[in-house]
């Protein structure tokens, strides 16, 4: 069996250590860093495209929040705009009707108390007019004229 | 039949001595500097022209790197970061090891258990030295289990001591058991569909299937030696 040769070990062992140390030196010195520089960047790329994708998810947020508070904000203004106008117009509503029937209940009363001052007025002539008559009636039955009054 | 065991021999390409050592460059050798030099071009060519977004090829880097950064950080936690390029270099050594080993005409430095004891032996090492350095003697608490009665202790501790100090043992004949397991098999595999003629094509099916099954185990391998190593040194940083 070649392996247990043993004039060949301190040959083997030798440039068994050589070529380690050699290997060694390389790797640690010139290949590594290399491949540890590369793997560094693209670490610290990928990690910079995370955070500025996420900061340009919370700016959507942020617009879209802002979005939301406007529309909010629009609607609750409309919302008290019609509250506002519809009061305004009923009040008006209102006090116009109010006015019209007070206008109505004054025409009224002027005319009843029209009315009532008429019928008054009637039922006086009518007393005149009853003795006129009778008067006359008396006048014309008796031949005498009709006693005064108060005489 | 072809040795199945011959793939595994070692060839001298270039002969070196140092203070009388013998150091000469082999076959094994070339795969080892292979392997560092096809991982440097993975990782560094994969970056090359880095992208935010990958290609195919920086995904594969890329993918490679997460993985082992994983594995690091579930075993380990926050406190293993600063080893990573060390169990990192585990990782690709070992997985590379294995995988150019898996090309025909190739040498899989994995399956001679002096490399694999050497790598263990590092990564034990390395776990075993910086548990010292940050816990000083304090360390020798982890021979200690938490909740053990003071009369087991004799019994407990030495089995303590003696599995922590098996730990390079399992960890390096693991890996070279495996790899050494399924190249012979290949091999003998191999052997058959010559040897059979016309009839060759059924160890074929099944050598076709123990390739991928080894491509599979190959990195499999490389995945276990790494995560042990993080483990073992989760307990040198945490004690437990």
């Amino acid at each position: 069996m070649p392996q247990l040769d043993t004039s060949t070990f301190a040959s083997q062992l030798f440039w068994l250590v050589i070529c380690f140390l050699a290997l060694y030196f390389i790797l640690s010195y010139i290949a590594l860093p290399k491949i540890s520089k590369v793997l560094e960047t693209r670490e610290q790329t990928i990690e910079a495209k995370i955070n500025k994708a996420s900061l340009y998810r919370e700016q959507a947020e942020d617009l879209l929040n802002e979005y939301e508070a406007i529309l909010a904000k629009a609607r609750e203004d409309a919302h008290l705009h019609y509250k506002s106008s519809a009061s305004a117009i009923s009040a008006d509503v209102t006090l116009k009707q109010k006015d019209i029937i007070d206008k109505l209940s004054n025409r009224l009363h002027l005319a009843e108390q029209t009315l009532y001052r008429s019928r008054v007025e009637a039922g006086k002539e009518m007393g005149s007019i009853a003795e006129e008559i009778a008067n006359l009636i008396l006048d014309k039955l008796t031949g005498r004229s009709p006693r005064k009054k108060g005489a | 039949m072809a040795d199945p065991l011959h793939q595994f021999e070692i060839h001298k390409l270039i002969p070196l001595k140092l203070d009388g050592i013998d150091i000469s460059f082999t076959n094994s050798s070339l795969f080892m500097v292979s392997a560092v030099l096809l991982t440097t071009v993975f990782l560094v060519g994969g970056m090359m022209r880095s992208q935010l977004i990958p290609g195919r090829w920086q995904s594969m880097t890329e993918i490679t790197y997460s993985f082992v950064a994983n594995l690091l950080d579930e075993t380990v936690g926050l406190k293993g970061r600063q080893y990573f390029p060390f169990i990192f270099t585990i990782f690709m050594f070992i997985l590379m090891g294995n995988l150019i080993g898996m090309l025909p005409y190739t040498f899989t430095f994995t399956s001679h258990i002096i490399v694999t004891f050497g790598l263990a032996v590092i990564a034990f090492g390395v776990a075993t030295l910086i548990g010292f350095m940050r816990h000083g003697f304090h360390y020798f608490t982890l021979f200690v289990p938490k909740g053990a009665p003071v009369y087991m202790l004799p019994l407990i501790v030495p089995i303590e001591i003696l599995s922590y100090l098996s730990r390079p043992i399992s960890l390096s004949v693991r890996l070279f058991a495996n790899m050494m397991a399924g190249h012979t098999m290949l091999k003998v595999f191999a052997g058959f569909t010559v040897a059979l003629g016309i009839f060759g094509v059924a160890p074929l099916a099944v050598n076709t299937l123990l390739t991928a099954f080894e491509i599979l185990v190959a990195v499999l391998q490389a995945y276990v030696f790494t995560i042990l190593t993080c483990i073992y040194l989760q307990d040198s940083i945490n004690l437990h």
